[in-house]
């Protein structure tokens, strides 16, 4: 799997010790970018609310895109995410991690709008790709210079694979891999952001990785087969 | 090295525009809130014991055994408000393992203390028999329940605009509290001792108020898109 990092992320590194009571993880410790423009948002600055989202937003959009696996949903469900957090803003207690609330956020938003979906009997992934296809919006890109076109290939093939093998597990499993292995986040921080506890985060997440390796055993023990397995992707095969 | 694909840079002046016709919440809004609701929650308090009136055989009751009922029930109520009405870390409540021990464990260590050091003075009124204590559990029943009702209402208020992370969980810690802190107005006031009306009396419609709270949350929390401003 193609490891993707977010400036974002970096706003939620400074505050390992998340499972600290409030008074005990502030302190004196300067706060990272995207807790600083929360912050400046919540105290009336209107203006930082483009700060927070330029922080904040790829993570989240990726997120929600991985999630809908449709641009244009995840597009409307990133505007909702932030127009809650700026409808929240005077909640917002100086100093707390804005990511998890952002994800919490976006994946209620996303779950609200499948049941939504469902209960006017519409498919969810109705405006996404079918089945057996992977979106071309789904993955990321390659920035760094001087890689070679089969890598790049591969990279990207895997990458496709795994979220096609994604889509094809439970959600809760699909977020807790996503929110550990695809975001870094914490298991305590991916707990509150999924609503459950950290043992159940990680045992959803162990499941998930297992049914990757059983999905993508081929990609992993071949990888000279990886340019095959990208068009049995494709075509729908698991 | 990897980036990820971002959002079109059409969304931002999206948002934008769409939070400009939004009404944010006004800076130092949880504060206010709580400070406005503690007070309103001690207030009514206040007046439901002031209302109800003292128990008539409070003088000849163990004082201390009384004492250690309310210190008890005032803990367990002190740390379900917390539990139910906390940001939390991360801004989405109070982290579930805290939660699940707060709504499993407390109620069943509410029991247990309530049992064991609820006063039985000589003058206390007792009743033996199932049917008996039924009957007469039932007024403390709705005593607490009503007391409790506001406070729920008030909690709830507070935590208008947060999304949590266990909705359900929260609310039924807020009902547990709610349920907790009426219980010591009931406690004051009710006269008729012995563990059984205790726990049929005053802590089993905690019960039903969690429930409540649970449902009233989760209500709160359903965030179906609506229109894009």
């Amino acid at each position: 799997m193609v490891r993707v990092t977010s400036p974002a992320r970096t706003c939620v590194a400074p505050y390992p010790g998340s499972m600290l009571l409030p008074w005990m993880s502030t302190g004196d410790r300067p706060y990272a970018p995207l807790e600083e423009a929360m912050a400046r948002f919540a105290a009336g600055d209107d203006a930082a609310l483009g700060d927070v989202y330029d922080l904040a937003s790829p993570s989240v959009f990726t997120f929600l895109l991985r999630l809908c696996r449709d641009r244009s949903m995840a597009e409307d469900l990133t505007q909702d995410t932030f127009l809650r957090l700026h409808r929240a803003r005077g909640l917002y207690r100086r100093g707390a991690a804005v990511m998890p609330w952002a994800y919490t956020i976006a994946r209620r938003l996303f779950l609200d709008a499948v049941r939504a979906r469902r209960s006017n009997a519409d498919n969810p992934n109705s405006g996404g790709p079918s089945d057996g296809e992977v979106s071309p919006q789904v993955g990321v890109e390659i920035a760094a210079p001087g890689i070679s076109a089969e890598d790049l290939l591969a990279d990207r093939e895997l990458s496709a694979a795994v979220d096609y093998a994604l889509a094809r597990i439970p959600e809760p499993q699909a977020t807790a891999f996503r929110l550990l292995k695809g975001e870094g986040l914490s298991v305590a921080e991916t707990a509150a952001i999924m609503g459950t506890t950290s043992g159940a985060v990680k045992l959803r997440a162990h499941r998930a990785y297992e049914a990757l390796r059983g999905m993508l055993s081929d990609h992993l023990s071949a990888p000279r087969n990886r340019k095959n397995a990208g068009k049995n992707v494709d075509r729908g095969a698991p | 090295m990897t980036t990820r694909s971002g959002p079109p840079e059409a969304l931002r002046a999206r948002l934008l525009a769409a939070a400009a016709h939004e009404p944010p919440t006004r800076p130092g809004t949880w504060r206010r809130r709580a400070t406005g609701y503690g007070l309103l929650s001690a207030g009514w308090l206040i007046v439901t014991t002031t209302t109800l009136g003292v128990r008539p055989d409070a003088a000849q009751l163990s004082q201390g055994a009384l004492a250690q009922t309310l210190i008890v029930l005032a803990v367990v109520a002190t740390v379900a408000s917390v539990a139910a009405v906390a940001r939390g870390p991360a801004m989405v409540g109070t982290a579930s393992e805290t939660l699940l021990v707060v709504v499993s464990a407390l109620p069943v260590a509410l029991l247990i203390a309530v049992s064991a050091i609820d006063p039985r003075g000589p003058a206390t009124l007792m009743w033996t028999g199932l049917a008996a204590t039924i009957l007469h559990s039932v007024a403390c029943d709705l005593l607490v329940t009503v007391v409790a009702l506001p406070l729920i209402g008030l909690g709830w208020a507070l935590s208008r605009g947060l999304v949590l992370s266990r909705p359900g969980l929260s609310g039924a810690s807020l009902g547990l509290a709610a349920a907790t802190w009426a219980h010591i107005v009931v406690r004051i006031h009710c006269p008729i001792g012995g563990a059984g009306h205790a726990i049929v009396g005053h802590v089993l419609p905690a019960i039903s108020l969690m429930a409540l709270g649970a449902w009233s949350f989760r209500r709160a929390g359903d965030h179906r898109p609506r229109g894009k401003g």
